[in-house]
């Protein structure tokens, strides 16, 4: 075999090892998901169950947690964030990219400062600014903080500022208000860039697992990672094949939207590069 | 359809004034072209007639009525853009429609889904789809109402564009180089169908452009504008023989006019700086002082070529482009800062070797003199029709 | 006709209106979000700065301006400081780490034409599923006696480890986690900076007679990912020092300590503790360090200019 055979068979060994060791976590937490528990508590290793307990697990999870009130719970939070998101930030990334009005310097350099505080560092006044508000334990302390992404405003404005002033223009000529100009001409042009920032903003919230915790005490407002990580700590220990069948249920929407639309995913949680 | 009037409108960015005192009456109907070059000031012009900018100084007056406190979509203008500012996500039938959507439906009506509950919305929306089809039809772009303008060439966008100004029927269409991005063939085929449909809508038009040749070949008047004021107002053969300034003079006509430095004797008459057998005054007279310096302007056509011996300008031949129905002669004469140009028939120029002495002759009754200060001076006693033989 | 001597006289204000309006819209529009600024990000970033000067308890009826009392009770306190150097290494693990493999498996997929988009997503699937729900498989796969990875161990004739409760190895443990779902991200950043570099070039150093792949690489490669590569570095950086979800799922900051992180430590004293104040110090010393990383990150990103 020449070194021009060699090597594409070498990437191929390197890249499909490592890649069999990223995905490792992932098989071995949905085949632990199909074992009955004596195939889970064995001293050897079992790569596929002998015999399927899939039914059995997953109801199990089902039953012992509501992981579809979990699921809810996310849908619920991610997309009023997103679309509180876009309402806000929509208007005020076209103010900043087309329009001149005082202190629209000062709001931009708050919006680029605003990108650079991480959340969690905030937590405390946030929390306690809830407490008074006698808001702490709702959907409104879910989503609440996050209506406003100063990172959406700075990526929209960079988009808009790529817009031509001509389109501006004639939208008013044909008497467009500037609010009407918003919705009914920036955002029809910029839907690949709020797609993007769309994925960026469900995942990175359906995953938060810091402020809800901070923020929810009832089940019932539970978001998936905190159910899942609920449900784990009832288990204790013991009974792994629900636990990771629950872990599978919670993993999965993003999983296969992932799967789906891989290259759009990408993009948009790369977008966390620029932040 | 009416006229506009423009009366000392001033513009500053910041400190810099763009538009200084600029006076302008355009009537209902004409066409009339804003030339200057880049960066003189026609876009900020044209946007504050449009009402997209406002002005500091002076009023906009349309169809007798001061707009200055108008919206621009209430001052019922049209506009095209140089980019054409096509609604990227609508159909073309959809951005035809816009115009008319925002004039004729109401805020309810045109709400995404509510809307269609509003009574007589259907026979609106078939009012006004009837008009963007016979807009469509003239501008011979119905196949393409289905089409978004990224499925469109340059050419079409441009018609599409000029569509979307044509629905709504306005007083007045306002131009903003709308030619520039179409390749030359293109361009020269648009010139044509522009003034068609002028002559055919009859509506008022103010078209911005840098091309002479636009101007030219469409206004009815052109307004030369330069470093922010308007410096001549008239027909485009007006402008061209009749130059009220240096700069205009300079501005149009290809190749750039010549100009020769001379001084005046005791009598007005002309005497050319050292040229020749020059030394001697041209038979001709300007109202101006004696010993004042005058630029005397004469176009690459009036000057012929002739013996060197008899002629009022001596010079070498440097450079000579052959183009094909025309030659063009770069002649550098003792003394004069720029080559001479003379635009004169193959058959005259044929023979003549680079390096070679020749001699420019020219009608008296086509120089047009400047001052120092680059104003046009009138000759006294327009001389008689004779060459320039002394 | 020359320009008709008409002096120039001031427009009535009314004339002036058009940019008033703009301006009008301008601020109606921004309104909304200055006002969520304000109140959930500006004023909370004042507030947590405030905080950290007061002695201020949740719940507690009185409270009092101590100064920098919560700083130098820090100062003096070795859970604090384990806290900080516990951080401090994490991220000295797993910054170098995922910046290593991110850039070796990057390279690896850009050296073929063949599946790239495949091994692409494979790379990428930790850095988007839930991290408490991956964290929990982990957690099985350590299991001491019935764990993937000890077992494993026992067959090839190693001795089984307490992964999450030996002190030595807690901290190093949940660092090759945070590699795990890291280096896909940084991987998707230098697939970025190594698209971006000009085919000539490659072929420029293939004329000077650099054609061994380590030639190219050392040539070509990598000063040309310099700007992307410190990119990475801070942001790679920055992400390690926000380390919580796995410490507070799988170790609680224990055994002994040993997985206290600064955020963990944050949280406890806020939210478990209820000692605001010193919440709030410890998330302006969290805070101080991201903004300088950032800093950081910001020359590199001038830096990157240069290349350009
Ligand atoms: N928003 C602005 N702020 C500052 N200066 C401006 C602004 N818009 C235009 N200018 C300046 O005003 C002058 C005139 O601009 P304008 O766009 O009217 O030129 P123009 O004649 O249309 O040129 P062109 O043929 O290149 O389009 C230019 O010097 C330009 O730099
Ligand atoms: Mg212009």
């Amino acid at each position: 075999m020449t070194a021009r055979h060699l090597l594409p068979a070498l990437r191929h060994a390197a890249l499909l090892s490592a890649g069999f060791v990223v995905l490792l976590p992932f098989f071995w937490m949905i085949a632990t998901s199909l074992k009955p528990p004596a195939e889970i508590f064995l001293s050897e290793i079992r790569w596929w169950p002998e015999t399927l307990h899939v039914r059995e697990n997953y109801a199990a999870a089902l039953e012992k947690a509501p992981l579809g009130r979990y699921l809810l719970n996310g849908l619920i939070v991610t997309v009023s964030i997103f679309v509180l998101q876009v309402m806000v930030a929509l208007p005020a990334a076209y103010a900043l990219a087309k329009l001149r009005f005082p202190g629209r310097g000062m709001l931009f350099v708050l919006v680029l400062f605003g990108i650079l505080i991480p959340p969690q560092a905030i937590a405390v006044p946030l929390f306690l600014l809830f407490h008074q508000l006698g808001l702490l334990d709702s959907y409104a302390a879910l989503v609440l903080p996050f209506t406003i992404s100063v990172f959406g405003i700075f990526l929209m404005r960079q988009f808009f500022m790529t817009v031509p002033d001509d389109l501006v223009d004639a939208a008013r000529m044909d008497g467009i208000s500037e609010f009407g100009i918003v919705w009914t001409v920036m955002l029809p042009t910029a839907i690949p860039a709020v797609t993007a920032f769309g994925i960026f903003s469900v995942v990175s919230h359906w995953n938060d697992y810091f402020w809800p915790l901070i923020a929810v005490n009832s089940e019932t407002l539970f978001t998936p990672p905190l159910g899942v990580a609920a449900f784990r700590n009832e288990e204790a220990g013991t009974d792994y094949g629900p636990l990771m069948a629950a872990a599978t249920i919670v993993i999965a929407p993003l999983v296969i939207a992932f799967l789906l639309a891989q290259r759009r995913f990408i993009e948009g949680i790369a977008l966390t590069g620029m932040k | 359809m009416s006229g506009i009037s423009l009366r000392s409108i001033g513009k500053r960015f910041g400190e810099t004034p763009v538009l200084r005192g600029v006076s302008l009456e355009i009537r209902a109907g004409e066409f009339v072209s804003l030339l200057g070059p880049s960066g003189c000031g026609k876009s900020t012009l044209l946007r504050i007639v449009a009402g997209l900018d406002s002005q500091d100084e002076g009023e906009v007056l349309i169809g007798g009525r001061d707009v200055s406190e108008v919206r621009p979509s209430a001052r019922d203008l049209a506009m095209v853009f140089q980019s054409y500012a096509l609604y990227p996500h609508l159909t073309v039938e959809a951005n035809m429609m816009t115009p008319l959507r925002m004039r004729d439906l109401g805020a309810f009506e045109r709400l995404p889904l509510l809307g269609a509950l509003a009574p007589g919305r259907a026979a609106k929306l078939a009012a006004m789809r009837a008009r963007v089809r016979e807009v469509a039809e003239t501008l011979r772009i119905e196949p393409l109402l289905a089409r978004k303008p990224g499925q469109l060439s340059g050419g079409q966008r441009q018609r599409v564009a000029l569509g979307r100004a044509m629905v709504r029927k306005p007083v007045a269409f306002l131009m903003d180089e709308p030619l520039s991005n179409l390749d030359a063939a293109l361009r020269v085929h648009m010139r044509t169908e522009l003034a068609d449909l002028h002559r055919q809508i009859g509506a008022t038009f103010l078209y911005v452009t840098h091309d002479q040749v636009e101007a030219m070949t469409m206004s009815s008047r052109i307004a030369v504008m330069l470093e922010g004021s308007i410096v001549q107002v008239g027909a485009p053969a007006e402008i061209y023989d009749d130059p009220r300034d240096v700069r205009v003079a300079e501005f149009i006509g290809s190749p750039k006019i010549n100009l020769i430095d001379a001084v005046t004797d005791g009598a007005g008459q002309p005497r050319i700086d050292g040229a020749g057998r020059g030394g001697q005054a041209l038979d001709c007279a300007f109202a101006a002082r004696p010993g004042a310096a005058l630029r005397l302007g004469v176009r690459p056509e009036h000057l012929r070529l002739a013996d060197p011996a008899l002629a009022p300008l001596v010079g070498r031949l440097r450079h000579r482009e052959e183009l094909g129905a025309e030659t063009l002669c770069h002649v550098e004469v003792q003394g004069g800062a720029a080559p001479l140009v003379a635009r004169v028939s193959p058959a005259a120029a044929r023979g003549l070797r680079i390096n070679a002495p020749v001699g420019l002759v020219f009608d008296l009754s086509d120089i047009r003199a400047f001052d120092a200060a680059g104003l046009r001076i009138e000759a006294v006693s327009s001389p008689a029709r004779a060459a320039a033989h002394v | 006709m020359s320009e008709a001597a008409i002096p120039l006289r001031r427009a009535p204000a009314a004339a002036r209106r058009r940019p008033r309006h703009v301006a009008l819209a301008g601020l109606a529009l921004s309104a909304p979000a200055i006002a969520l600024m304000a109140l959930f990000l500006i004023g909370p970033v004042g507030a947590v700065i405030g905080m950290s000067l007061t002695d201020y308890q949740l719940g507690a009826r009185s409270w009092s301006f101590i100064g920098l009392d919560n700083y130098s009770a820090l100062a003096g306190d070795a859970v604090f400081w384990k806290s900080l150097g516990n951080t401090l290494l994490y991220a000295a693990i797993v910054v170098p780490a995922s910046f290593a493999l991110g850039l070796g498996v990057a390279l690896l997929i850009e050296a073929g034409r063949s599946f790239r988009a495949f091994y692409r997503a494979v790379f990428f699937v930790p850095v988007m599923a839930t991290l408490i729900a991956m964290a929990i498989s982990w957690e099985f796969m350590l299991h001491a006696q019935f764990g993937l990875i000890n077992l494993t161990l026992i067959s090839l004739g190693f001795a089984p480890q307490a992964w999450l409760a030996n002190p030595d190895l807690a901290l190093p443990t949940l660092a090759v986690i945070g590699i795990w779902q890291a280096f896909g991200f940084n991987m998707v950043l230098f697939l970025a900076g190594l698209v971006s570099i000009p085919r000539p070039l490659y072929d420029a150093a293939a004329m000077d007679g650099a054609d061994g792949a380590f030639e190219r690489f050392r040539l070509v490669t990598w000063p040309m990912l310099g700007p992307v590569s410190m990119f990475v570095l801070v942001i790679s950086a920055i992400r390690s020092f926000q380390v919580f979800d796995t410490v507070h799922v799988l170790t609680k900051g224990g055994p002994s300590k040993a997985t206290e992180v600064l955020l963990y430590s944050m949280y406890a004293e806020g939210f478990e503790f209820f000692r605001s104040g010193v919440a709030a110090a410890i998330a302006t010393v969290f805070l101080v360090i991201v903004l300088a990383l950032t800093l950081l990150k910001a020359r590199a990103a001038d830096r990157r200019v240069h290349y350009s």
